[in-house]
Formats: structure tokens, C-alpha cells, sequence
């Protein structure tokens, strides 16, 4: 068995909007282990993205995590100093954004910036800095040329490259992706996912992946946990998700995605919208939406997440009570 | 009446060798060429998708054929009148009654500082269909028919108070209203949540059934053009590389393009393990486009013609076209 890298228990994090307390992510548990490719997978305003961020301790000053513990390699990361976590960013974790290629300075050569990175955390050489940027470089298929490039002489699949590349700058032992394809197109997101992919099996560090398409994390990732309003509603090897979805949430979402082969048939989305995060939600947060829900028991009582079947988590009232 | 759906096609747009080329810079002046030579037609209650990634011209297509940009040439048919290149302001008016627009962004395509029924009501108004209570009735109906009920609720609520879908929901109501034969929808659910994309799909169906609509629906993901479109137009650079039915295209694509766009899309139900693909992935340059087909450069079967001219479309099946010399 491998040995977890991530471990998240019990993690809950609110805001505080003018005088309302939104709670984003509840009471969410889950670790990741040395090499996996793990995919967060939901809607928007599921907390998925919170989840990410709380994990690197970068959450707007509105933010509280309530309880929880974060601990990565063997450290818990929320009792950590600032100063501290400023030696582990990009060093033993990193995090690549949705529209991180935006966040690249417009006024400073790629070059310089990916530099920047590399000397605040190491003492290496000029020679050896050059040689690891070109090797960086090379990882992400990205011709050397463009290291004297400002941003804007960039397409935006280059400029998410370069940032996977300072991602990876450090050897980190995980790395997060918070959609880091999602504004780029079908072919290019395949290629540098694919690069992801193989970069992994030779480095060896871990994934997290948050994305709001299930069919594409569902191909890419080792497990895959599904968050609904906060939680994690069923987790499993992307494979038995795919053939068996218990969640209705799940069966909803892999419902939701017109498939590209095979008979057209009309399909339906899932009615009705997410709860409001802001009131208290008692029972199950799925309940309006349910096609299967139990009056009485669903809405009354919160299904706790257990595993059905081997590294099968499913947080519903309809299996609970088979297991009972 | 049933016959004639059958028999006969009714072409409601044709585009004949539309071009656009934008002019930019200042000092050095240079020339996008965004549109270079398209031609298609749209049928009567027909979606037409038109698949590209991003840059491929297809939102400046669209914005041409509804007049927010002026062509640098090429004509437009609307039910076999064509357009002319100047229109007064009225002829302009009679011909947005008949195509109507929906855009991408949900959240900034409606005035924040009115509630939604201003923005269904404000067509109405315009091209005068109505006066006084008629005005509430032709809105109600149309919210009605785009799913939102009860109609009176979402009437008076402001944009910030709807989600995404129901936001698209009122953009498609503020199109309807106006009976339009074509809505050109500009990548109407790309900004939605996964969950909701498919029942704003629906309802763009269920308006063509009912309505006698048609569509140019545009679009970067090919399983939602192939669940939604009667055919499909790949676009790559400005140009047209493979046009024909839906369940043809996807399901034997002949454009090399083509092809590579349907190994990238994701299909799990295909087995999990992803296809691998190879490409180099520089994006053509509109600045100074080859002489050649534009995917030359990426293309794994590109031969030394490619690099020097584009074919012209070659029938290649039933109502299916493609400009490639392999099939020459």
C-alpha cells in the first residue's frame, strides 16, 4: 500500500458574506496517496475550488476554516506559520489555476519569472538554473526560444504550459490543478493532459484535479470524488464510477453529458438548482433534486459517507440501510 | 403541408463566400483574416452546428450574418432575397425580426438594473408587436414556453436573483418573442453548469419542433453538436474543411481536423483508457494565413499540394463534403 501523501479530515470552511455565513465545504474527509491522480469532480459553487485553496492556506481573508485537519506528510498544515508555508508553496506543493495564465506578470520575461520561483526556494547555481528551466521546458514541450518571450507573444495553451512548468519546478510532491484546461480547447487540453499524465508516472508526484467534467476526469483520473454543496457525496476508482454510479447525483451528472458515439437519444439534465449554502441544510443537501428520495428520512437525517463495496464511498440513505 | 417538409427543403439562410478581414494596429498596420470564403445554407426547422476551437471565426460568422459586422465580401440569403451590403433602419429592423441572436455569457447579456421581463420586453417595443396589456400576455407566453414557471415569479426578478440556466432561459424567451425563422446561438451553453447544459438543449429542440425554428448553434464541443445539430459544419482558420449530417461526421469523419477533433473529446463510454494523440499544437496565425489548407501545418497527411492550394469541397457521401486532397 502506498503511503498517503494528503490527508484532509473532517475540514470545514466558511465565509462571511456581509452578515450571512456560507458554508462552502462541510465536514469533507478524504487523503491522497504518493503517485495518485486524483479528480474532484461537481458543479459550480460546490466547493471545489475552496477545497483546493484551503488546502494550500490561500483562502480570502473572508474565509475561516472552522475545524478539520489538513496533513501533508505528516505536518498539519493548518497549524503551520505563514512563514513556513511560504517554504512549502511550489517547494512540496503547488497549485496551478484556472486562469493561471493570466497570472504570469505581462511586463517580465517567462524567463525571469519562472527564475524568481526557483531561487527563493534553492541556492542553485546560474548554470544549473538554466539547465532545470530548459529540462522544465522540455517536460511541457515547449521550444527553449520562448524563454525570452513576454507573456503576450504566447497562445494561451503556452501559457498554461509555462505554468505547469513552474509547477513543477521544484519537484513537488503534489500538485494542484483547479481546471486548468478549462478555458483552453478540446485538442490542447488533450495534449497537456496527456503531458500531465506521463510527466506524473516519471516524476511520481500526486494530482489533485477539480473540475466541473466528470467524462473527462473519469478517463483521466485513479479516483474520483463527486462534491455536492459542500460534500463529497461518493468516492471510487474512476473505473467502478463509470460502470457503477450509485449517488443519484452521480447517475445525474453522467447522465448530463451527451456522449459522442453510439445512438442519439434525447436526454435530460438534473431539475432544480443547488441549495442555498447560506441556510443551515438538515438532512440530505440533494433532497430537492432527488428522483429517489425517502420523505421522512432524507430529508430529516445527513447520510454519512460509507463504502459499499471495496474503495466504494457513496453518502446515501438508499444504500445505508442495505448495509444495516 | 407534411410532404412538402419532406420533399422539399426550404432554405431559410444562405451565405455565399463570406469573407471578413479586420484591420488593426496603428502604426503597423496589420489584417486579420478571420472569415476567408464560407458558404453554407440552413434549412427550415434544421440545426446547423458549426464546430471550431477558439479563434476559428466562427462567432465572427455569426455576428455577420446578424449584421453586427459588415462582410468584407460575400453575400447572405434570407429565404432567397438577398441582403444588400447597405439597408435603411428599417429594412435592418425587418430583417433582426426574422434572425435573432443568443450569446455565450449569460451574466452580462442582460441589463443587471432592470428586471428580466424589461429585456423580453424591450423587442417587442421595438418592432411595435404589440400595445399595453398585449405587451404582458406575448411576454408571459414566452417565459412560459422557455421553461420558466410560473411566469409572473420570474417576471419581476432581477438578473442577480436567476441562476445561469434560468438567466439563458430569458435570452432564449427575449429571442422568441419575436417569431424569428433563425436564432443564431453562439455557444449558448458553454458558461452553464454541466447539469443544466443538456435541458437548455432540450428547449432549443423542443422550440424547433414546435416553433419551426432553426438554428446555427456554435459550438467548441463536438458531443454536444452532434446531440443537438441535423448537421455539421467543422470550421478551422476561417474556413470550412467538412460540412454534412451529424451522425456522418462524427461517426466517419474524413477532414483530417476532424478527425483529431474527435480523438481529443472526451468519451469515456469508449473504454477509459484515451486514445493518444500527436499533433503539434501552433495555432494558425490569421495575421498571414498560408496559401494552402490551413491545417496543412498540423496535418499528418499533408502533401506538397497541400502547402500550395486548398481543394475545393468534394462530395464524399449523402449531403457530405469535405476539402481535402485525400479525397481527390
Amino acid at each position: 500500500m502506498k503511503k498517503d501523501i494528503l490527508k484532509v479530515e473532517n475540514l470545514t470552511v466558511v465565509y462571511g458574506v456581509k452578515d450571512k455565513a456560507i458554508s462552502a465545504v462541510r465536514d469533507v474527509s478524504f487523503s491522497v496517496k504518493k503517485g495518485e491522480f486524483f479528480g474532484i469532480a461537481g458543479e459550480s459553487g460546490c466547493g471545489k475550488s475552496t477545497l483546493a485553496f484551503s488546502i494550500i492556506r490561500l483562502l480570502p481573508p473572508n474565509a475561516k476554516i472552522l475545524s478539520g485537519k489538513i496533513v501533508f506528510n505528516d505536518k498539519d498544515l493548518l497549524k503551520l506559520s505563514e512563514r513556513d508555508l511560504r517554504e512549502m508553496r511550489w517547494k512540496d506543493f503547488s497549485i496551478v489555476f484556472q486562469s493561471s495564465m493570466n497570472s504570469l506578470n505581462p511586463v517580465m520575461k517567462i524567463k525571469d519569472q519562472i527564475y524568481d520561483t526557483i531561487i527563493y526556494h534553492s541556492d542553485m547555481s546560474f548554470q544549473d538554473l538554466q539547465e532545470r528551466i530548459k529540462k522544465l521546458f522540455s517536460y511541457v514541450n515547449i521550444s527553449p526560444k520562448f524563454l525570452e518571450a513576454y507573456p503576450h507573444q504566447l497562445s494561451g495553451g503556452m501559457k498554461q504550459r509555462v505554468i505547469i512548468a513552474m509547477a513543477l519546478a521544484l519537484n513537488p510532491k503534489l500538485v494542484i490543478m483547479d481546471e486548468p484546461t478549462t478555458a483552453l480547447d478540446v485538442v490542447i487540453q488533450r495534449v497537456i493532459l496527456q503531458e500531465i499524465d506521463e510527466l506524473r508516472k516519471k516524476l511520481g508526484f500526486s494530482v489533485i484535479f477539480i473540475t466541473h467534467d466528470l467524462s473527462l476526469l473519469v478517463e483521466i483520473s485513479d479516483t474520483v470524488a463527486i462534491m455536492y454543496a459542500g460534500k463529497i457525496v461518493e468516492k471510487s476508482p474512476s473505473k467502478e464510477l463509470f460502470i457503477n454510479p450509485l449517488h443519484p447525483y452521480t447517475i445525474g451528472l453522467m447522465r448530463s453529458f451527451p456522449t459522442l458515439t453510439g445512438k442519439r437519444k434525447r436526454m435530460r439534465g438534473i431539475p432544480g438548482h443547488p441549495p442555498d449554502l447560506s441556510r443551515k441544510i438538515v438532512g440530505c443537501a440533494f433532497f430537492d433534486r432527488c428522483p429517489r428520495r425517502i420523505e421522512g428520512l432524507c430529508d430529516v437525517k445527513d447520510p454519512p459517507l460509507i463504502e459499499i463495496s471495496s474503495q466504494h464511498f457513496v453518502a446515501c440513505h438508499l444504500y445505508s440501510k442495505r448495509s444495516l | 403541408m407534411k410532404e412538402r417538409d419532406v420533399f422539399q427543403k426550404e432554405t431559410v439562410l444562405k451565405v455565399e463566400n463570406l469573407t471578413k478581414v479586420f484591420r488593426i494596429g496603428g502604426i503597423r498596420k496589420k489584417k486579420i483574416y478571420a472569415v476567408n470564403g464560407i458558404s453554407f445554407e440552413i434549412n427550415r426547422k434544421e440545426i446547423l452546428a458549426l464546430v471550431g476551437e477558439s479563434g476559428s471565426g466562427k462567432t465572427t460568422v455569426a455576428k455577420i450574418i446578424a449584421r453586427l459586422y459588415k462582410p468584407t465580401s460575400g453575400k447572405i440569403f434570407l429565404e432567397s432575397k438577398e441582403i444588400p451590403d447597405k439597408l435603411t433602419k428599417k429594412e435592418l429592423l425587418m430583417y433582426r425580426r426574422s434572425i435573432q441572436m443568443i450569446f455565450q455569457d449569460p451574466f452580462s447579456s442582460l441589463n443587471p438594473l432592470y428586471p428580466v421581463r424589461y429585456a423580453v420586453e424591450r423587442p417587442i417595443k421595438v418592432h411595435k408587436l404589440a400595445k399595453g396589456k398585449e405587451i404582458k400576455t406575448i411576454i408571459k407566453k414566452a417565459f412560459e414556453e422557455c421553461g420558466l414557471i410560473p411566469a409572473e415569479k420570474f417576471m419581476d426578478r432581477y438578473p442577480h436573483e436567476l441562476s445561469g440556466g434560468e438567466r439563458q432561459r430569458v435570452n432564449i424567451a427575449r429571442a422568441l418573442v419575436l417569431k424569428p425563422k433563425l436564432i443564431l446561438a453562439d455557444e449558448p451553453t458553454s458558461m452553464l453548469d454541466v447539469s443544466i447544459r443538456l435541458d437548455i438543449m432540450n428547449l432549443m429542440l423542443d422550440l424547433k419542433e414546435n416553433e419551426g425554428i432553426s438554428y446555427l448553434f456554435i459550438t467548441h464541443d463536438l458531443a454536444g453538436a452532434n446531440y443537438i445539430s441535423d448537421r455539421i459544419a467543422i470550421m478551422y482558420s476561417g474556413c470550412i474543411l467538412e460540412i454534412g449530417p451529424s451522425s456522418d461526421v462524427i461517426d466517419d469523419p474524413k477532414h483530417p481536423y476532424t478527425q483529431l477533433l474527435k480523438k481529443a473529446a472526451p468519451k469515456p463510454e469508449t473504454g477509459l483508457r484515451p486514445e493518444r494523440i500527436d499533433t503539434n499544437v501552433d495555432i494558425p496565425d490569421l495575421t498571414k494565413p498560408p496559401k494552402g489548407c490551413p491545417f496543412a501545418p498540423r496535418c499528418p497527411f499533408a502533401q506538397p499540394e497541400c502547402k500550395i492550394s486548398i481543394p475545393e469541397f468534394k462530395k464524399v457521401g449523402n449531403d457530405h463534403f469535405v476539402r481535402c486532397y485525400i479525397y481527390y
